[in-house]
């Protein structure tokens, strides 16, 4: 399954299809990095071009950062930083009032504007300390003390890691001459390691990320193999005794001919388009290559086909030493041009500061002087300057804490976005982001979490921004008329279920609007939600399928729910078990999902 | 309504600004617990049982979001509701210029419901009084105004938690008495008393 995946990932330009109906199913694999790239790309944030993912990721950072320059940031290190930051802001907020009632109308209108920037930044703190806090991850340290605590033990891990690392290289060196670069053809299946571009093939990097895989993914492979072939048993073959239909009745949910009667016409409807995925899958990756390839020239004409996995095979072998050790000097220079402008970046910084210093003594010189006579616009924005580029100073030149990130992601949104501005919920959204991009280790991508995150935010909140807005809530796609077809799903597939709930008189309102609004992310812990949204992310009629898992979600407990009376139901549903296998609630809403889709 | 809700004496709804501290008031008094919860999406249910003079009663506790986006939302909730908390910050004064909002509500509720005003984190002026935003009497003026009850508590030491559970007992044991001897009323005098029944609520809001 991996290689697959890495195949599918190496081509340029990556067939996004394949992609996405690869993460759907099986998810991305546990491969350090990988989800990272998979996610960037699902959100449109990476072009499918892989040697444009360089320039693209270099100018939104830019960009990023610049929009960080104009609108300020909010910075904290610790516990108590925060919670004086708070108590000032709120300050600030309390006296707005008085100082309001002695300006003149023009100074008003400036100090409401900042005023109401004082309250966003307040509110997002608010809610952004509450955002997961049973995750070390999110928890900020009590005091700097703490903090330093903290950076010493990192500082001593990274010592001992680069020390590894020489050690690798030393023996990597000594083998290189045997083996060959890296090796995709691994049986095994699990380990591979993806490679961003060809020239950043690293040994060394290589070799210690294959350390670091990790083997055991959340989902069995196995399990997802089984999957997918019952994906393609089931498009392949025709309706009455196929895989599918035995399948169904498995898990105790009744079928009604009729459903029976749609299966064989769903069947039908997916043989006319797809009469050559008649193989099943199996493990042979070349085989579903071949496959895959055959569908996309003929499903798609515009689309580029697969190179062959032998030739791109053949291509990596016949890379010399020669060219190796050409490629290590290249990247040496590179790095040391790099070195070079960074170093020269960083004078320029401080010397930017100093003059910002000076500027600013300048400045505060000339208010004295001004003091008396205009002083309140004025003021207030040479204020807001000052403390931006304070906080700007500090966030620049210290690797911010993700909650401080999480803050920012959402200000910055709330910012430029003003008309939804900032709602909450969306903190919920952001921490996965933060959490999976802040976990990528290759080419410094950590440190440029916040960045990524900010645009795959955006992007996300493109397609679910009607989920923060009240004026759509009774519109065709807002969240109530969603929340109804949860509702009727569940009706459809477990009738029974759905009766019983309804004489108990829970209203799915009671349970499935935070899990539709928030993607779900309000319910399950981190590593499952992970997994989810690679297949939200990698629907082809993105977020529908969400709407399936809702309506699964009360079918996975449905012995306990009909054990329970109306307390007893309403809090299980609101409080998840969190015991439940993922696999099961998957497997069951891809069968539903490829069920109903085309009946809706 | 339906019956299994009926199963329930009272249904209990809270409502008040993101961040009051709803959802930990229902902490303290379903599980004794304090902390810092992560906000409320729609709404969550929880019951309680309260030991009445002859018998023990169930409540069924709503707590809503204060999120303005799911305001329509907790009309929805309000339906059938017989006792309203609403929650303010004490040290938080748009919170309390903001009641009016809530306070609309109590047109979806029950005609008997009873209303508590909460003024919250009476903790936090403890240690310092300057943080107090809104006084004790401003407080009382507006429960006043609006014909509700009044408590300041403090979820974090508890203060107060019991006094207000027990009023909402005790209100609730008196409206069912009025309630008992309105419906023998309504039984034996039902055309009197369909006319001078709306009188008397006038006379008792």
């Amino acid at each position: 399954m991996d290689e697959v995946f890495q195949k599918n990932l190496e081509q340029n330009p990556i067939h996004l299809q394949t992609l996405k109906r690869l993460t759907f199913l099986a998810g991305v694999p546990e491969t350090e990095g990988l989800r990272q790239i998979v996610w960037k790309i699902l959100l449109n944030y990476l072009p499918l071009n892989s040697t444009q993912w360089e320039d693209a990721l270099k100018q939104k950072r830019e960009i990023y950062q610049e929009f960080k320059k104009e609108l300020g940031v909010i910075f904290f290190e610790t516990f108590q930083e925060k919670n004086e930051l708070k108590i000032q802001i709120q300050k600030e907020i309390d006296s707005s009032d008085e100082i309001i009632s002695k300006l003149d109308p023009q100074e008003k209108k400036n100090y409401q504007l900042y005023i109401s920037d004082k309250k966003l930044r307040l509110e997002i703190i608010k809610d952004a300390e509450r955002t997961r806090q049973s995750m070390q991850f999110f928890r900020l340290p009590e005091s700097q003390e703490e903090l330093k605590l903290l950076q010493q033990n990192k500082q001593k891990q990274t010592t001992q890691k680069s020390n590894n690392q020489k050690k690798l290289q030393q023996k990597l060196n000594n083998q290189k001459k045997s083996q060959p670069r890296f090796n995709i053809k691994n049986k095994d299946g699990s380990q591979f390691r993806f490679v961003l571009t060809k020239k950043e093939n690293d040994p060394k990097q290589e070799n210690d990320t294959k350390k670091e895989i990790k083997t055991a993914p959340l989902i069995s492979r196995d399990k997802t193999a089984k999957m997918i072939s019952l994906f393609n048993n089931q498009i392949s073959t025709n309706s009455n005794d196929s895989l599918l239909t035995e399948k169904l009745e498995k898990p105790k949910i009744q079928i009604s001919d009729r459903m029976n009667e749609m299966i064989a016409n769903f069947n039908e409807k997916r043989n006319e388009i797809l009469t050559i995925q008649k193989i099943r899958i199996e493990k042979n990756s070349e085989k579903i290559l071949d496959l895959i390839n055959k569908f996309d020239k003929k499903s798609d004409a515009k689309q580029i086909p697969l190179p062959n996995p032998i030739s791109s095979k053949s291509f990596i072998h016949k890379k010399t030493q020669k060219e190796n050790q050409k490629e290590n000097q290249k990247e040496n220079q590179n790095q040391k041009e790099k070195e070079n402008q960074k170093e020269n970046q960083k004078e320029k910084e401080k010397e930017k500061e100093k003059e910002n210093q000076k500027e600013n003594q300048k400045e505060n010189q000339k208010e004295n002087q001004k003091e008396n006579q205009k002083e309140n616009q004025k003021n207030i924005q040479i204020q807001l300057k000052n403390e931006n580029d304070l906080n700007l100073q500090k966030s620049f030149a210290k690797k911010a804490h993700p909650l401080v990130n999480l803050c920012n992601v959402l200000y910055i949104y709330a910012r430029l976005n003003n008309g939804i501005r900032y709602v909450q919920g969306m903190n919920n959204i952001v921490a996965p982001l933060i959490y999976l991009f802040t976990a990528d280790n290759s080419n410094n991508n950590n440190e440029y979490a916040e960045a990524d995150t900010f645009f795959c935010f955006t992007n996300l909140m493109g397609e679910i921004n009607h989920h923060f807005c009240e004026y759509v809530d009774d519109t065709e796609i807002g969240l109530n008329a969603l929340v109804q077809s949860v509702d009727s799903i569940l009706k459809k597939q477990d009738n029974n279920l759905w009766t019983h709930l309804s004489n108990l008189g829970i209203l799915p309102q009671f349970y499935c609007l935070s899990w539709v609004s928030l993607l779900l992310s309000q319910v399950f812990e981190m590593d499952k939600i992970l997994r989810i949204w690679d297949s939200l992310f990698a629907d082809h009629n993105r977020f529908h399928f969400l709407l399936f898992i809702c309506a699964a979600m009360p079918i996975t407990i449905r012995d306990e729910l009909f054990n329970s009376d109306y307390f007893q139901a309403v809090t299980l549903l609101q409080d998840f078990p969190k015991d439940k296998p993922l696999d099961d609630l998957l497997e069951l809403s891809f069968r539903m999902y490829l069920t109903y889709e085309n009946f809706k | 309504m339906n019956e299994e809700e009926e199963k329930y004496d009272l249904k209990i709804i809270l409502l008040g600004s993101s961040k009051v501290g709803k959802t930990t008031l229902v902490n303290r008094l379903t599980q004794g617990t304090f902390e810092n919860p992560e906000q409320t999406t729609g709404a969550t249910f929880s019951k309680k049982k309260y030991q009445g003079e002859l018998q023990e009663y169930t409540f069924s506790i709503w707590d809503t979001a204060g999120e303005e986006r799911f305001d329509s939302l907790s009309s929805f909730y309000c339906r059938n509701s017989g006792c309203e908390l609403i929650l303010y910050d004490i040290t938080d004064r748009n919170s309390f210029t903001n009641l009016d909002r809530f306070f609309d509500k109590l047109q979806y509720t029950n005609e008997d419901s009873f209303v508590i005003l909460i003024g919250t984190k009476l903790d936090l002026i403890e240690e310092t009084s300057k943080l107090r935003k809104v006084t004790l009497e401003e407080g009382k003026k507006k429960a006043n105004d609006k014909n509700s009850y009044f408590f300041e508590i403090s979820s974090k030491t508890g203060h107060n938690i019991q006094e207000l559970w027990e009023t909402v007992g005790d209100l609730f044991e008196k409206n069912s008495q009025k309630n008992e001897i309105k419906h023998r009323q309504d039984n034996n005098h039902f055309q009197i008393n369909s006319f001078t029944n709306n009188q008397k609520k006038k006379n008792c809001c």
